[in-house]
């Protein structure tokens, strides 16, 4: 149940962020601001009645180009709601790939390396950090994989830092769909395991420029896989 | 022995910060192993005793490192409820409260008893050993459940059959011996349960003596909701059942099922001895699985300077210049702390370094303070500032001083270990007392703070009425007119309760120091808690000092004086505290002829793995000498469950019950419970008996729990959080 609301409140934070008065930046009456209020509605109805499916927004272009900056939508498995995030900075470091940090409607934050998940803030039984370097050598489409060194918030206070092995394989081409827009991809499979505990993520990543378009990620025991679209860079 | 049967459980402040389980535990034991993040511990049942077991015998699996247990169990007029903590990952310890009803003799109609087991995994379950445990049941009482066991549980998967199957055997002594003996293996003669023996110290004398008996049992999980149990027990029920006629026993025999209600819920229903129906509720927790899943809504990422090389003129020094940029950039910076839940005391620059001083209210992690107040010096302060240094002060006590290079907070946010390696090239060390030439937060002082709210003030173990209560409204007031000063107050008036109708009188050998809490509570509906003045500063960078005046607590007022040596990066401190008091009235604010002088050094001490130990030695309200050992398992979630014992020059024969002071404290954070950052918590003491002897001041700011939130141990301890 508490899971539940924490995922609730994620996705709903849309109403949330509308009192907060903080950091609305140049989002505020966009048309999946206002999209995500329709999200909010299916929340309650779920809520009151058990068992009825969660409502998505279908994104189409016209919403797109009237919502000014990059668009990253997520679905969390956990709860199957629909949430829509914005860049809120973006990083570069001593290790390869450029960090993006995306904000949900509700100011969590998943912080992504050439689109793969390092990091999650404010989602509770958080990935606090992440090493990406194995996967990102795997997206140049000739496998590869080792060791991912990814640390998990315990809940009680502490970290683990939780050395999962890694192996990816590239399932090739594949043309996906995004709103209007056929993309080119190569999809790669990433097999991690570390004692009994292993995750699957998947990545598509596009064939000209490189960059991740989808993906479904583990986001750490608590709060399960993710699925990241980006709908607009 | 019941004839005073009370007890406060008296809400500590922080300060108090005595502790944990049985404090014999030689710390070599203590070493616990973090549990891997994966691992779902096995988590076994409890018997009608609160221990895991079947249904009134123990078995031999042990409880996941850390888990918190309360039972209750009933059945054929005989009421249990136990807490059961396991302390270690091997060991455990329990304490009871057992209402034995139509009990008729020695003047009890209903005989109420209070208990401690400890129980010890000898051996770990593999593939072809059992679990062994050894366990000492009401080890340190009267002796009514007094009884030992060695007992082995062997858990079985079988495909052909759902769900596992544990068989558990064992041979109990005492009580787990007293029926279907084979003789004495370790021979001896144990005496019989002597109702009215002071009790209270550990029997060793006794254990493991007289007649032995074989007890078993297994235990079917059909699934995740359902289990059945059966058991043959060695229990005659000599007082019960033999002497007295509380149940008819029929049968060595027991049976019964459980549910599985939640995740920490489960109740069963029983059929025992032939003749009684029993219920058992069971509720599990463990203060590392949090009731609400917490999270800190984040703040943005590290602001990042241009780059030297592309933009020199940003790194200029010449705002420096400027008189008026320290003050100008502390109220810049202000905002940003606030927004955070801090509130800025000082801020001191200079061309390439800053010191920031400030004040956490909201964060029981200082970590996560620490990591807030060096972004927001990020984002405000001029590039050229390159060394941040961050003071965590806790009323005019300047914990430590964190020193952050900016570089460095710019270049680590999303390392793959983001906080390992910030903490790596961070710096923790003494923090002055004070920060000369700094700009200085005018708005802080005079301080003011109230609050209003209800109260519930316990009385637990009267034989009458076992839990007595009042109830009413409490109101705080705390002003601080100068930094480190503070005039507090504390007003309660109660509206209902019962605390004071018990018409048991003190009967202490000692002066009445504690004992007389029933005349207190007669006293007055409103009362004067505390008022005090006190003032509190650092002589020097490892020192910490207070002296408080006024009435310090309901039963006493007087003058209180400490100093605390205690180095950021030391896991020993050092402690002395004087105190004059007077015994106050049990109404109004005059005082009663009674006044001592009361002190203790003390020595805390944080050891690996969260426990932590502290002795006072010194000289107690009643005027004994002697100390106090207490040991606390601390969990990096603000948890803390602890155990103490006193033993001082007072007999056990004028101490009276219990023959020396022990006891149980708790302290849960509320934010456990919301999973919204805070630093309130709730505590409480419960005695099995509160009495005259080894009894201490209860003095409102004492100086150790306010010092070592913000020293290295509990930085490193929570440090993965510095990112939040």
């Amino acid at each position: 149940m508490t899971r539940l609301s924490i995922s609730l409140i994620l996705i709903s934070g849309l109403a949330l962020a509308g009192c907060s008065g903080g950091d609305k930046r140049s989002q505020t009456g966009s048309p999946l601001l206002q999209a995500g209020t329709a999200v909010l509605g299916a929340v309650k109805s779920r809520r009151a009645g058990k068992g009825a499916v969660p409502t998505r927004v279908i994104v189409t272009r016209k919403l797109l180009d009237e919502t000014p900056g990059e668009v990253m939508q997520v679905i969390p498995d956990k709860t199957g709601l629909q949430d829509f995030m914005f860049i809120a900075g973006r990083r570069s470091d001593s290790y390869p790939g450029t960090v993006e940090v995306w904000r949900s409607s509700d100011g969590a934050h998943l912080i992504l390396r050439n689109g793969v998940l390092i990091a999650t803030k404010g989602l509770g039984g958080d990935m606090r950090s992440a090493d990406a370097r194995a996967a990102i050598a795997g997206f140049d489409g000739r496998g590869g994989g080792g060791e991912r060194l990814i640390t998990l918030d315990r809940q009680d206070g502490s970290a683990q830092a939780v050395p999962f092995a890694c192996d990816m394989t590239q399932l090739g081409r594949e043309t996906i769909q995004i709103v209007d827009q056929r993309v080119s991809t190569y999809r790669v499979r990433e097999d991690c395991s570390y004692r009994d505990t292993s995750f699957t993520n998947e990545y598509w990543v596009e064939t000209s420029g490189g960059r991740m378009r989808k993906s479904r990620q583990w986001a750490g025991p608590i709060f399960g896989y993710v699925a990241f679209e980006r709908l607009k860079n | 022995m019941q004839q005073v049967a009370k007890q406060r459980s008296s809400a500590f402040f922080g300060a108090c910060l005595l502790a944990t389980s049985i404090s014999a535990v030689p710390v070599a034991i203590l070493a616990g192993s973090k549990q891997d993040i994966f691992e779902v511990p096995n988590r076994p049942t409890l018997n009608f005793y609160g221990s895991p077991g079947l249904i009134d015998v123990p078995t031999a699996e042990v409880l996941p490192d850390g888990q918190f247990t309360i039972g209750v169990s009933s059945f054929g007029g005989v009421t249990r409820s136990t807490l059961t903590f396991q302390a270690t990952p091997r060991l455990s310890a329990s304490f009871r409260y057992v209402g034995i009803q139509n009990w008729n003799s020695g003047g009890f109609e209903t005989y109420r008893d209070r208990s401690f087991d400890v129980r010890y995994l000898l051996k770990k379950e593999g593939h072809i050993w059992p679990a062994i445990t050894v366990g000492l049941q009401d080890f340190a009482g009267t002796g009514i459940y007094a009884g030992e066991y060695v007992v082995a549980t062997k858990t079985f998967d079988s495909p052909s059959i759902p769900g596992s199957i544990k068989v558990t055997g064992g041979l109990g002594w005492g009580r787990l011996g007293s029926s279907g003996a084979i003789g004495s293996p370790f021979g001896g003669n144990r005496p019989r349960f002597q109702q009215g023996s002071t009790g209270g110290k550990p029997s060793y004398d006794q254990w493991f003596r007289g007649q032995a008996s074989p007890f078993g049992g297994v235990e079917w999980q059909i699934n995740d909701r359902w289990g059945v149990k059966a058991e043959y027990s060695s229990d005659a029920y000599v007082e019960e059942a033999v002497n007295r006629t509380v149940f008819t026993r029929k049968s060595r025999f027991n049976f019964g099922a459980e549910y599985q209600y939640s995740d920490r819920i489960r109740v069963g229903a029983y059929y025992l001895y032939g003749s009684k129906i029993g219920v058992n509720l069971q509720i599990q927790l463990n203060p590392n699985r949090p009731a609400a899943i917490s999270t800190v809504k984040p703040t943005g990422p590290v602001a990042q300077r241009p780059r030297r090389t592309s933009q020199p003129d940003a790194y200029s020094t010449e705002w420096s210049a400027n008189a008026n940029a320290p003050a100008v950039l502390r109220d810049k910076l202000k905002p940003v702390l606030a927004a955070s839940g801090l509130t800025l005391e000082a801020l001191q620059v200079s061309p390439a370094e800053a010191e920031l001083r400030y004040r956490n209210d909201r964060y029981q992690a200082s970590a996560v303070a620490i990591g807030r107040a060096a972004r927001a010096m990020a984002k405000v302060l001029p590039a050229s500032v390159e060394t941040f240094r961050i003071v965590t002060v806790e009323n005019n006590l300047a914990q430590s001083a964190v020193t952050v290079r900016r570089s460095d907070l710019e270049a680590l946010e999303y390392d793959p270990q983001a906080a390992d390696a910030l903490l790596a090239v961070s710096g923790i060390g003494a923090a002055p007392p004070t920060l000369p030439g700094a700009a200085v937060n005018p708005d802080i002082y005079p301080d003011f703070a109230w609050t209003l709210g209800p109260y519930v003030s316990p009385s637990y173990f009267d034989p009458d009425e076992p839990v007595r209560a009042d109830a009413g409204i409490k109101l705080d007031l705390n002003y601080r007119p100068a930094p480190g000063w503070q005039i507090g107050g504390s007003i309660k008036h109660r509206l209902a309760g019962n605390v004071g109708d018990s018409v048991r009188v003190s009967n202490s050998r000692l002066a009445r120091v504690r004992t007389n809490s029933v005349l207190y509570a007669q006293g007055s509906d409103t009362v004067l808690n505390n008022l005090y003045v006190s003032k509190q500063w650092k002589p020097g960078n490892d020192l910490y000092a207070r002296v408080t005046a006024g009435y310090l607590e309901r039963m006493f007022g007087g003058v209180s004086g400490e100093a605390l040596w205690k180095p950021v990066g030391s896991r020993l401190a050092l402690g002395v505290e004087a105190n004059y008091v007077k015994q106050r009235d049990f109404s109004g604010l005059g005082f009663q002829s009674y006044s001592i002088a009361t002190g203790h050094a003390s020595a805390y001490y944080e050891f690996k793995g969260g426990y932590h130990g502290q002795v006072d030695v010194g000289r107690y309200l009643a005027g004994d000498l002697g100390a106090t050992v207490t040991l606390t398992r601390e969990f990096a979630n603000g948890w803390r469950v602890g155990g103490f014992f006193t033993l001082t020059d007072v007999s056990a024969a004028d101490f009276g019950e219990g023959s020396f002071d022990k006891g149980i404290n708790l302290t849960i954070p509320v934010s456990w419970f919301l999973g919204t950052p805070g630093k309130r918590t709730v505590s409480t003491t419960i005695r099995p008996i509160q009495r005259d002897g080894g009894a201490r001041l209860e003095v409102p700011g004492r100086l150790y729990e306010q010092v070592r939130s913000g020293h290295l141990n509990a930085l490193e301890n929570q440090w993965s959080r510095v990112w939040e």
